[in-house]
Order: structure tokens, then sequence, then C-alpha cells
């Protein structure tokens, strides 16, 4: 009861306090200077103390002023802060100027905090929403390109759904993880890319099977605010483990208070047609045959080695399941057989390919009042892709709100429910493998049997009920046989979220808790078909996979404004990481009837079972000072302990500190040439834990191939079966750490119409965890250690130039330009090269001295000056019988330049993409060869003449090089191409190509109808866009688009064996608010 | 109040928040890992070390021996390159790995669980010790010098040293024969008896004990080129007791759910040619041309000439069959080593008698009609001519008789039987040894000195 009677008492005080006799009211209209036009929204808050309010829809406000108060501050979004002294009158009209210099620019941290970027000490760069949604990506990752330095995306394929790779800074983790963080809404969300297939096979299944997604796919792009791009360790050092891969933060739409009550309604269509942008030219001259004779249409043979086409006829006579026109014969058989037609080549792969549609639809409704807001949003895509029968669907529901419980409590929070997948594309080193399929083709076989209907049976069935292929039913699967027999579907079930509530205990103390959380359900579904050339006795698989993560912040923030001069701010903090994935894998093989999709017709199942573990437990803190507006210092400091460490040294710790300096200020450089300047400068030491259990050897359920064949797998006609694992685990492990520094200047000129932001970083990763090969000899192939050390160097520069700028037009450029420079410092003890990815012969290494990710396989053997040598016996080169460094993909720079023109509601906007350098493995050249589809096997039968140093074998057979220049000619003819000129049996080093490319990345057209012609209607606005993707290519690469990644979001970049092209895309979008 | 109330709640809230977890000491004890087991028994070991040997003797050996020893003919994709003898390193990768880190290390650990648990896993042990013996005689076999004593130690030995062939020959692998033999003859109560896992021999000692003998006539034959008294010592290990019928013969049976390696080639690769008519590729080889041209009756029972199991041309079911079984050491090739011994230990009659009864055992096993065998025997097994003729006429018929094993390139390599000549479009002459594998170059500092091509330097046993 006395209790009650306290509080009673503080309650009265606290409304007596309010009604203070002093108190006077004053009134107001804010303009701007510019068009003199009302400003709503602005802020309106007595300095030195909370009490504010803001213009309303007529940029009028009314507020309640205690006596004491002495100035008045004004500040809105675009315009210049204006401190205002109170005077004697109650009514204070106020005129704004513009913001130019766009000081008030806010940046969301990696850990969410928001803040000024004007006081931030290193790199980062901020997108709208709409840059994200204008082409209509499926993926909203792949929208960045050419849009951020430092960041360089590559499109893994042009199928629906396929994975997006993104690096910024290059790579900083040898064998790990060189994702960038996503993050949204302050908390991390996955962004796997999970091979599908057998475990047992590791990464050897990213090869082949299907492109799978990269999980950012989930994110619906309609959804976004805004995103951060946080370049580097300074930025993310808070954040804690991966932060050394940078992050991608990502704010999400809210809710807004409808000026006039009721809710905002946005609705919006994206329609989307894409074609094949860019295919492997291939010779149609031959037919197929061998040593330039015929092949029956049902023989077995492989190669278009046959005779030419242009004296090939068909017999009608000799009629094939295999030819609606019947065999192939000669000139001469064709004089004396009456009704012989004229031979003509199938245009195979471009007739397969159809024009991909997708169609987006989504709707927001969002709204709220003084104390609460909330938005719902929902949107559909469908996505049918080049390939017939492909597709991609996505399905995003999201809810969003806030509520002010009380004025010191706030509560917030979104979810995100999403449901995704389709029918993949069969891909890469693999009997299914729709290029692989489609360009070893023959031109003499139709795949198509002349039908138009993708799913017509007669194409891919012969009447006997098996596989109708140009090999006569065997090996390589019809495309046409793939697409409608081989099916893999994916459905991936998604919620994500977050709650956070804010509770500002007083004027300098306030507490944050934010728990967020993300888990999935991905369930893959492979069947291939009895009578598959992979799989002749058929084989289905089922895969789940089930993520979940849970991740809670606490955090306390002080805030001590010390005088005018000088405020310092501190954060204190706590955060738990939890993660849980599964991955069950069921495969049956050996299936007793046909066509029937159901694991229990398998009479041969193997399971998989594997569960990782994760946790993660920090403390951290940032201290933050700013002195006079113009200098400021970020410190922060990070404990974290981690589960995959050894227990007694499980927990490590990373500081980071940057500085920024507004130098314009301090020096008081007043003027117009350059109004702001600013240097930044930091250094940060970010960690990384383990892998998980890679502290102990285990064993392993026994499987044994070799790398031709699939091999056989334990248990064993029911006898369990397990051999030692071949990883020898480490006990004795330690993090990771990544040095980071960092300098850089942002300078605005000239009233903000030229701008740039330029940066030059040093990132040092050391005791990096490597599974390190090792002697097979030692019973064992890797061993975890902690080993390597690489560094990347790097210049980014951003600029933006606005050449004219009147009332009706304006014309902005954007620049984006980056370098980025790494190196291989060290590996290991006695190891220079580190497989990471690839076939044996032409893989991906880590080679110590060079750039991370080397093309490493076959080569020419050159003599001590670098030349080839050519055996002089037959004019052929020698090939060198170990392997090495065949070529760097990476590149020298990449760039992007978007100019766009605005003139009244019109505007229209172009980025070219440009990566310079950076060289691709031509894989599908090197097979094509050897079958005689390519080009270059057209003019088959003329001499060559190799470059390079004579030698010959002698009596001993050991190699003498005579160092004379070779003479003798070579004819170029099916042994040659069978031979070293193939990529099966010659070096990888002849199919090494220029990646580099220019690509008109997007073109978009815009118009809004002017808002004062839509007043009398519903509409609030309208928004009418044309957008086209890719629509222009200039590369010397001979292969597809070389913007292409066989292993999708892996570290082996560089790869194309068989893959997919990718597509240039025209769209129309329409938004509509009410 | 309310006010009050709420941020009461809140504030015992985030402390509530803040505790979570911290309280519990476990919260980071997650990293035991529930997918593999950190020991598994001697009896779940076994299987896996059989299964791996078998795939790897019957696949990447058989198929590179069959390209040397002309049994086959390369003509798609890489095996063009391999049918002129274009090979790198590389290519040896997969093969050294599934022997050394497969199931020679798991052999390794069998022994190492026997020694710590004296008595009881004496039986695996020596069985362990038989199959080490076989696995480590053929990759002295193909590379040579070749590592054992500090092999397969982990952490303890990251750089094993490299032992000479003479030592292999010399000394360890008859250590292991010897010790393995001794094992069997412990008997004690704890005794466990290997049983269904032992895929090769269902537990059966004495029939591990006659392999045993067989494969030390086998390493003795291999020495003749440089040691005297090889013949002697091949037939005193038949005679210690070798094995006594096709019965005992050293096989792996594939079928079901795992099928024979040859088979999954030809039914996932299909680059290489085995006959004139072959229905892929009909591009023919020596052996098989050359056993349709004497009209041997094997012809039609190793190459499946009606296409009745797979395809025309192609060899038969009891090759390529998926359930067909991997043949380690055979009845039959122990005749023809006893034949070989004999003769060269100046037992001429002795020869030609052990050279009939290993056609014989030959045909048997291929379930050729013994009139047919007859036929063929009176009109091409042929005892005349000098010793040389002699030792010709044995090795061409054990050639034959090994249809695609891998001991007979190690044969022609020694005896130089049958003659073969390189193949059409090589530029190199035949091979006489593999290429170290590229971990063993770059990783091991004792391999440095290693060969990088397939012909020098000779292996010792080939001088």
């Amino acid at each position: 009861m006395r209790k009650t009677l306290t509080l009673f008492a503080l309650l009265l005080a606290l409304v007596s306090l309010k009604a203070t006799a002093q108190d006077r009211t004053i009134t107001g209209k804010v303009t701007s200077s510019e068009d003199n036009t009302t400003i709503p929204g602005v802020s309106v808050v007595v300095v030195g103390t909370t009490i504010g309010t803001s213009t309303d829809m007529n940029g009028d406000y009314k507020l309640t002023i205690p006596p004491t108060a002495k100035t008045l501050r004004f500040s809105g979004l675009g315009m210049k802060v204006k401190d205002v002294p109170v005077g004697a009158s109650n009514s204070m009209d106020i005129i704004l100027d513009a913001d130019v210099l766009k000081l008030d620019e806010v940046v969301v941290s990696a850990i969410g905090i928001k803040q000024e970027k004007k006081s931030v000490g290193y790199s980062t760069q901020t997108l709208g929403g709409e840059a994200l949604t204008k082409a209509g990506q499926t993926n909203a990752l792949s929208s960045l390109s050419g849009k951020v330095s430092g960041l360089q995306v590559t499109q893994s394929a042009g199928t629906p759904g396929a994975s997006v790779n993104i690096r910024l800074r290059g790579v900083s983790s040898i064998t790990g993880t060189n994702d960038p963080l996503i993050i949204v809404d302050g908390v991390a969300i996955d962004n796997s890319h999970d091979y599908s297939g057998n475990p047992d096979n590791l990464s050897n299944n990213y090869l082949s099977s299907v492109n799978n997604s990269n999980r950012a796919v989930d994110i619906d792009p309609d959804n976004i605010e805004s995103v951060n791009v946080l370049k580097g360790p300074s930025a993310t050092a808070l954040y804690g483990i991966n932060a050394a891969n940078g992050a991608i933060v990502i704010t999400t739409k809210k809710g807004t208070r409808k000026a006039g009550g009721g809710v905002n309604v946005i609705v919006g269509t994206k329609l989307n047609w894409s074609e094949v942008n860019k295919l492997p030219e291939l010779q149609d001259k031959f037919v197929k045959g061998s040593g330039g004779n015929y092949a029956s249409y049902q023989s077995t043979a492989s190669g278009s080695w046959g005779p030419s086409g242009d004296t090939t006829y068909w017999d009608p006579n000799q009629p094939t399941p295999f030819n609606q026109y019947g065999q192939m014969v000669g000139a001469t058989a064709a004089a004396n057989t009456p009704g012989a037609i004229k031979y003509h080549p199938y245009d195979n792969v471009n007739d397969f390919f159809r024009t991909g549609f997708s169609m987006e639809n989504n709707i927001a409704v969002s709204g709220g009042n003084d104390l609460s807001t909330f938005r719902i949003s929902f949107s559909r895509l469908k996505d049918e892709g080049i390939v017939p029968l492909s597709n991609f669907n996505r399905y995003s529901l999201s809810l969003a709100g806030s509520s002010t419980i009380t004025t010191k409590l706030t509560a917030s929070g979104s979810i995100t429910y999403t449901k995704s997948g389709g029918r993949r594309v069969q891909q890469g080193s693999n009997l299914s493998g729709l290029m692989l399929d489609l360009l070893r083709n023959t031109p003499s076989f139709d795949i198509s049997n002349g039908n138009s209907d993708p799913e017509a049976t007669s194409a891919y069935l012969l009447p006997d009920g098996t596989q109708r292929n140009y090999r006569g039913g065997v090996a390589y699967d019809n495309p046409y046989w793939t697409i409608n027999q081989n099916p893999f579907n994916d459905d991936v079930n998604r919620m994500y979220g977050s709650i956070q509530t804010d509770y500002k205990a007083n004027s300098w103390l306030s507490f944050t808790y934010r728990l967020g959380s993300d888990f999935y359900n991905d369930r893959r579904k492979q069947f291939f078909a009895i009578g598959s050339g992979a799989f002749p006795d058929g084989q289905v698989f089922h895969q789940e996979i089930f993520y979940r993560h849970v991740n809670s912040d606490v955090m306390a923030t002080m805030t001590k404004k010390f005088s005018d001069n000088f405020t310092a701010s501190l954060l204190l903090g706590n955060n738990f990481f939890g993660s849980y994935k599964q991955n069950m894998y069921v495969e049956g093989g050996l299936l007793n009837f046909p066509d029937f999709q159901n694991i229990s017709v398998a009479s041969n199942v193997i399971t998989r079972e594997s569960v990782n573990r994760y946790r993660t437990r920090a403390y951290y803190g940032q201290a933050k000072f700013a002195f006079k507006d113009q200098l400021f210092l970020d410190l922060t400091g990070r404990s974290e302990a981690s589960s995959t460490l050894p227990k007694d040294g499980n927990t490590f710790f990373y500081p980071s500190a940057s500085l920024g300096w507004v130098f314009t200020e301090s020096l008081n450089m007043h003027n117009k040439t350059l109004p702001f300047g600013k240097l930044r400068l930091s250094y940060a030491i970010v960690g990384k834990d383990a892998p998980v259990y890679a502290l102990k050897n285990y064993y392993t359920t026994g499987f044994f191939a070799d790398g031709w064949t699939a091999g056989i797998a334990f248990p064993l006609d029911g006898l369990a079966g397990y051999t030692a694992d071949n990883t020898l685990g480490n006990p004795n492990l330690k993090p990771e750490k990544t040095k980071a520094f960092e300098i850089g200047a942002d300078l605005k000129f000239l009233d903000n119409r030229l701008g740039l932001d330029i940066t030059y970083y040093n990132n040092k990763s050391e005791d990096q965890i490597l599974s390190v090969p090792i002697a097979g000899s030692t019973g064992y192939q890797y061993q975890i250690k902690n080993a390597g050390s690489m560094e990347n160097k790097g210049i980014e520069i951003m600029a933006y130039i606005t050449p004219v700028k009147s009332k009706n037009f304006q014309w902005d450029i954007t620049l984006n330009w980056s370098q980025n420079k790494n190196k291989v410092l060290f590996l290991a003890d006695g190891i220079n090269d580190l497989f990471l990815g690839g076939f044996e012969g032409s893989a991906i290494y880590a080679v110590v001295g060079q750039p991370y990710g080397q093309m490493y396989g076959g080569r020419w053997l050159r003599d001590g000056s670098g030349n080839i040598v050519i055996n002089e016996a037959d004019g052929l080169p020698i090939q060198d019988p170990t392997v090495g460094v065949i070529g760097d993909p990476n590149p020298d720079w990449t760039g992007g330049i978007t100019n766009s023109f605005t003139y009244k509601g019109f505007s229209l906007s172009a980025l070219i993409d440009i990566k310079q350098g950076g060289l691709i493995w031509n894989g599908t050249r090197g097979a094509l060869n050897n079958f005689g589809m390519t080009k270059e096997t057209e003019t088959r039968g003329e001499t060559k003449v190799f470059e390079g140093v004579r030698g010959y074998y002698d009596a001993n057979n050991n190699l003498v090089i005579t160092g004379d220049a070779n003479t003798v000619p070579v004819v170029l003819d099916q042994s040659y191409y069978q031979g070293i000129g193939t990529g099966f049996a010659g070096p990888a080093e002849q199919f090494m190509e220029d990646g580099s490319y220019v690509k008109l990345r997007e073109v978009s057209l815009s118009y809004s109808i002017n808002p004062k012609l839509l007043k009398k209607s519903p509409f609030g606005s309208i928004d009418i866009s044309l957008i086209g993707r890719n629509l222009w290519l200039q590369t010397d690469y001979s292969g597809v688009d070389p913007e292409t990644s066989l292993t999708g979001s892996g570290n082996s970049l560089g790869m194309d064996y068989f893959n997919m092209p990718n597509t240039r895309s025209y769209g129309v979008s329409v938004r509509v608010s009410m | 109040m309310k006010k009050i109330q709420i941020k009461t709640r809140t504030i015992v809230l985030f402390f509530a928040a803040l505790s979570l977890g911290s309280c519990k000491k476990d919260f980071l004890d997650v990293n035991d890992n529930p997918n593999l087991p950190e020991e598994v028994p001697v009896n779940i070991i076994l299987p896996a070390a059989q299964a791996s040997l078998a795939y790897d003797f019957g696949g990447d050996i058989a198929r590179f021996n069959a390209i040397m020893a002309q049994n086959v003919t390369g003509v798609g994709r890489q095996f063009i390159g391999y049918n002129s003898y274009v090979f790198t390193e590389e290519d040896f990768n997969n093969l050294w790995n599934n022997m050394y880190a497969g199931n020679m290390s798991d052999l390794y650990k069998i022994m190492e669980k026997a020694k710590a648990t004296p008595g009881a896993y004496d039986g695996y042990d020596g069985v362990a010790k038989i199959i080490m013996a076989y696995s480590l005689g053929t990759m002295t076999d193909l590379f040579g010098d070749v590592p054992y004593t500090e092999a397969f130690k982990g952490n303890a030995s990251l750089t094993p040293k490299y032992q000479t062939q003479q030592e292999i020959y010399e000394t360890i692998l008859p250590e292991l024969l010897n010790s393995a033999i001794a094992d069997f003859a412990n008997t004690g109560d704890d005794f466990v008896l290997p049983g269904g896992d032992d895929k090769i021999y269902g537990g059966d000692l004495a029939k591990w004990t006659s392999l045993a003998n067989g494969l030390k006539a086998r390493f003795a034959i291999h020495l003749t080129k440089i040691n005297p008294g090889a013949a002697q010592a091949a037939l005193d290990a038949i005679n210690a007791g070798g094995l006594a019928s096709m019965d005992d013969d050293a096989q792996f049976g594939f079928g079901g759910t795992y099928q024979n390696p040859w088979y999954q080639y030809i039914d996932q690769r299909a680059d290489i040619s085995y006959s004139s008519i072959d229905y892929y590729y009909g591009v023919g080889c020596f052996l098989s041309d050359t056993m349709e041209a004497s009209g041997d009756p094997r012809y039609g029972a190793v190459i499946d000439t009606g296409g009745t199991y797979y395809a025309p041309g192609f060899p038969s079911a009891l090759y390529m069959g998926d359930d067909a079984p991997v043949y380690f050491f055979t009845y039959f090739e122990q005749k023809f080593i006893e034949a070989e011994a004999k003769l060269l230990t100046g037992d001429d009659a002795g020869a030609e008698i052990s050279l009939h009864e290993a056609v014989t055992a030959n045909m048997e096993k291929l379930g050729v009609d013994s009139a047919d065998n007859a036929t063929y025997q009176t009109a091409n097994v042929v005892w005349t001519g000098t010793t040389q003729d002699k030792l010709n006429l044995i090795m061409f018929q054990k050639y034959v008789a090994n249809y695609l094993q891998p001991e007979s390139w190690t044969d022609w390599r020694r005896t130089g039987q049958p003659n073969l000549q390189p193949n059409a479009g090589s530029t190199s002459p035949i091979p006489r040894r593999y290429i170290y594998p590229t971990n063993e170059r770059l990783y091991n500092p004792n391999a440095s000195n290693a060969s990088t091509t397939m012909l020098t330097p000779r292996l010792w046993w080939d001088n």
C-alpha cells in the first residue's frame, strides 16, 4: 500500500512536470529555400532536451517549449540542419537550405547500429532497394554487379535460380568460405550453397548435378529498403566470425504512417523475357562418323569425324528410328538411289533453348499511427527458364511492425516466410548435363526428331521404349530425355526474422535486445529413369537439408556529451549464436520397374546422415569519440569463444580502430571547390575459428571409387565396413587471424556535382586453418593445421559526376573501379600448391607466391627459355609429365559505369560492367575437339607448324633439345584432335582463354506519371519501366558468356566445363501506389 | 503505475537475456562428432579393406596394366592418350591414395589393434598381413621403391622414407607372410576367427595359409631376371603348401548392390575397345586378336562374341559381369609359376606336366569343354625346341590365361614375353614403370628423386 502511494506521488510529479505554467507554444511553417515549397516531416527539437515534434503535411509545426529552451534545431531529410535561437515571438517560420552534400546520409553497421556516414572511418557503399529490383533479377545479390567497387559478382549460369558467387575485396580464406556475411536487420542469415548428391563424393558434386541456389535467393528483392556494403574487416570486426569477408547489410522496408490516415498500398508487376546470350561456336559441316567414313545412326560412335555434309544424302529406303529421313549415304550411292534427300545439318542447340519468361507480382500494405506501424507484403515469382520445362518459383510473405509501448520502450520485429524452388537443369561433367549432351551431339542427328513440343516422347524414345540419342542409345542422354525423364526438383520452406526491444533508460543510457532466427528445410529429389546414360538401371535420391540458427544480442549504449565539442559513447554487448544443420541423403539404385518415381522401387538403397552443430559466445564493446563534429574515433573489441576450437584455447580477442577526419571542417576550407573532405584510417584484426569436428581422427563408411566410375559403397550386402577417414584431425588448432589496414578519402567537389571516394587497403590473413594435403603413404591424404597466409592489397574508387543539372533535366554518371592484388604467402612447410577444386589435370589451386585460385593442370614441356619443345619425330609439342600453373583466373580490375538521365517524369539509366583480365579454362572446347564439334575442327586436315624448339628422344629415351626452331608440319586431323589437341589427352594449358568482358549490364527507361495528374484518381503514384539486362556483350572468350562458374559460389572460379549459358533479358515493370 | 511495472519487467528481461546460456557451462560443448566414430572393431575394418583393394586392383591397376600388356586398346577420351603411353603423374593419384591411404592403411590399423590385444585378434592380424603383402607387392611392382616401415603412421611420420624394392622383396614381404602363418598357429581361448566379414575366404585360415605360400611363389618368380635362386625359391614355396585347386583361388566377389569394376567402367565410361568385334569401337588388340586367330577355345569364353551378356565383343560375364569377382591369385597362375620354375631348375619333364595342368586348370576355370581343351593343347601347347622356346610357350600360355590380370605386364617386363611392340601411334617404347603420384612428389621429400617418366629408372628386378 505504501509502495502504491509512493508510485502515485511519483506519477503526479510526472504529470505536474508537464503542466508547468511558464511553458509557451511556438508555431511556424518550414519551407525550402530552393523552390519555396513547404516541407513536411522536418524534425523540430529543443536543443539539449528530448522535447520535439515534426512538421505536418503542410510544413506546419506546433511545439510547447520550457522557459529554459534557448535554441530550436530544425532537421529534415536532405536539408541542412539549422539551429535557430528562440526569441520573443511565438511564431517562427523557417527556411531550410537543401543539403547538396548529403552529409546526413546514414549507414547501418553490421551489428545493426545506424551511424552518420560522415563519422565513419572505413569504406562503405550504400544502395537503395531500387538498385536491386530494377532489373528484375531473381537473386537480389546478382543485381549488385557493377554497382559497388570492390565487389565481384559472378552469376554462375543463366538458369532459373542459379547460384551467384560474391566476393568482397578478393578472398581472405584459402579453403574456408569467402562469402560475405548477409545480414538482414541486424541478424545474419544463412547463404549456403549446398551441393546435391551423395555426400561421400564431397565437393565433386559441384562439378556435375544441377545448379542449386545459394540461399540468398530466398530474399525477396522488393522487401529491401537499402543495402549497405561493408567492405573490410574494420567495418565488420564487431560482428565477429567471418567478418573478414565483409558484409552485405540489408535493411528491409518498414511500415510508415500514411499522411492523413489509412494505409499505403503498393502493387507491382514485372514481366521479363530472357534468351541465351552467347553459345560456343560449333562446326556443322561434318557428320557423325570416324576417319571420314559414315557411322550409322544406330552405332555408338561418339564423334563427328565423318564425311562432309556437302556430299551427304539421306536414303529413305534405309529407314531408321534414329532419323526420320533414313540413313546417311554418300553422293555416289545417292546417285543410284531414287528419292535420296539432300542432307542438311540440324541446328539442335539453338532449337533446343526457348525464350524464358518470368513474372513477378507483389503487393505491400503498410500503415500505422503515432505509436505503431506495420507492413505486410507478399510476392510471387514464377520464372520459366531458357531450358524447356525448367522453372524456379518463389513465394514470399513478410510482416514487419514496430510499436512504441512507452516513451522509453519500443518493440519491433519482422518475419519472412519464403517458399522457393523449382525444376533444375542438369549441368557440368554429367552424362545428363544438358550442354554436354547438346554440344557433343552430332549435327547429323536431330535430337527433337522433328518435334516442336519439348515433351513429345518420340524425340527421346525409340519405338521399343529405349532411349533415342545420337550414340545409338548409350552414354550421353538426349537433352529431351533429360528434361523429361531425369527431373530434379527442390522445395525450400524457410522462415527468418528477428524481434528487437529498445529501452531508453534515461538521456544517456539505453538497452537493446535482439533475437533472430533463421530456419529452413530444403528438400531435393532427383530421378534418373531406367535407361539414363549415367544410371542405366535408374536411380532416385532424396536429400533433405534442415538448417536452423538462433542469434541473441544484448547491448547497452551509453552516450555522453561532455561539451559542445566532445561526445563519447560506449556500447557493451553480449552475443550467443548456435546453429544446427542436418543433411539426410537417401539414394536408391537398380529400380525394379520404370517410370515410378519413388524410392521404394529401388533394390539398392544407401543412406547417409550428417549433423553439424556449432556455437559461439562473445562479449564485445565499442567506444566512439566525436570531437567538434570533425574528428571521429571508433575503437572496438570482441572476445569470442567457439565450440570448434580446443577447450583450453577456444577464446580469442580481436580489436579494431578507425579514425575519420573531416579536414575541410578543421582547416576551415569552406569553399565551393571542395566543400567537404574526409580522410579515413582504420586497422582491425579479426578472428575465425575451425570447422566443426576438426580436432580428432575418425573412421568413415567405406566408399571406394577411382575417378572414372561410381564405385562401391558400404554397407555391402548387409555387411558394415568402415575405413579410416583420409583427414588427420589436429587437437592443437588455434584461431585464424586477418589483419586489415585501410586508408581512404571521401571528397565532394563543386556543390557535390563531383564526388570521389577512394580507398586503399592491405589485408593479411594468417594461421589459416587448412586441410593440407600430405603424401598418401602416411595412410592419410590431408592434415588439418594452422598454416596458410595470404594477402590482399587493393584500390577502390567510387566517383560520381553530374555534368548537367537543370530544373527539368539531370545527367548523372557513377563510376566504380577496383583492383585487388592477392598473393598466397605461405601454405605449409614443404607445400607450395594446394588443390581447391576441379578435375584431375585441370583444377584450381592455391600456389605460394601467386594470386589465389590459379588454374593448375597439364602443360607443354618447355626449355630453359620458356620455349615449347617440339618432338621432331612428329612435329607435335611434348607434354610436360608434371602439372603446374597454367593461368590466373583473377581479374586485373573490375569496373562499372552508370549513366542516368532524368527529364521530368522520365529517367533513363545504363550500366556498363567491365571485367578486365582473368583467364578461364574452356574445358568445353577441350572436350569438343575430341568429338570434332568445335568450330576449329571444321578446318580439319589443314597443316600447322607448331612454334617451339626441336627435341628428340635418344636411344636411351632421354629427351635431347636441339634448340632449333621447329619446322615440322602437323596435319590437324582427327588423330590430332583426339590426341594432344583435346583436353582428354592433351594439356589443359591450350584451353586457357581470356575471360575479360564488357557488358551492357542494365538499361532501364522509367516513367513516373506526374502526381498532379493523379490527384483526382485513387492512385498516389504510377511508375512504368522498361528494362533490359545483358543486352550487349563484348568478349574474346570463345565459349559461353565468360561470367560463368561451374562450382557456383564455391572457391574455384574460372572453370567452364559444359556450363549452362547466360541470358539476356527484356522486361517491363509497373508499380502503382494507392 | 502501469508504466513502472513494464519498466521493471523489461529490466528483468534484459538481465535474464544477458544470463541466458552463460550460466550453462556446457553451452559450447557441442563438438563431439555425431557422424563418424573414433574407433571401430577389426571385423568392421576388414571387409572395407578387402573391398577397396578389390576395387582398385580390378579397376585402375587392371585397366592401366591391360593397356601395357595389350589386353585392350584405349580408344576414347583419356584412354586415347594412355594407348600411346602418354601418362602424367596425376593419372596415378587415385590409385596410389586408394592403396596407401585406403586398404593398406586400414590393414595397418587391424595389425595395430591386434598388437594391442595380444592373442585375441591374431587371426585378423594374419589375414591383414597377407593382404598387406599382396598390396605392397603390387605397389612395388608398379612403382619400384615404395614406403613401408614408416608408412601409415599419420602425424607420427608425415614424410615416410622409401624402402628399396630389394629390401621389400628380401625382407618385408617374407616377414609379413611368415609372421601371418605363425599368427594362425596361435589358438588361445580368446582367439576370434574372422567369419562372413572375410569376403575372400570366409575365415578359412588354412586357405589363407595356402595363399601365403602361393604369394611367396609369385614374389619369388618375379626375380628370375636378377636372382639365379628365384625359381627354386618359388618351387619351395609351392611345395610348402600352395593353393590345392581352383577352390582355393583368392578372389573377391561382387554383385547385387556393388558392381564389379570392369562392369562399372564399361557401363559408365566405355573408352576402351576389347576386340575387333567390339560393339562400340571394333578396334582389336593383340591378345584377343591372337586368341581368335589361333582358334583358342578360351576366346569365346573371355570375349562375349554373341553379346549375350552386354554387347558383342566385350569381355564375358566372367570378367565384366556386374557380379564377376576380382581375381587376386589363382590356382592356374600358381601352376604356371610351377612350370616356369621347374623349367628353370632343369626339371624339363615336370615343367611340361605343370604347363598342361596350368592350361587345363585355366580352361576349367573358364568352363571350356574338356574335349576342346584337349584339341587345343594337342595343336598349340607343344613342348618342343630350346629351353627359351619352352619358356616362351609357358609365358604365352600364362599371358592368355591371365586375361585382364595386372600380372601380365610384370611377366612381360621380366621375360619379354610375349614379344609386344609399342602401340600404333606411339613414339615411346612400352612403359616399364609407373610415375609417382603428385602428392608424393610434392609433399614427401623422400620421393624427391622420383621418376617422372614411364620408362626410367627400371625397377630393381627389371634390370
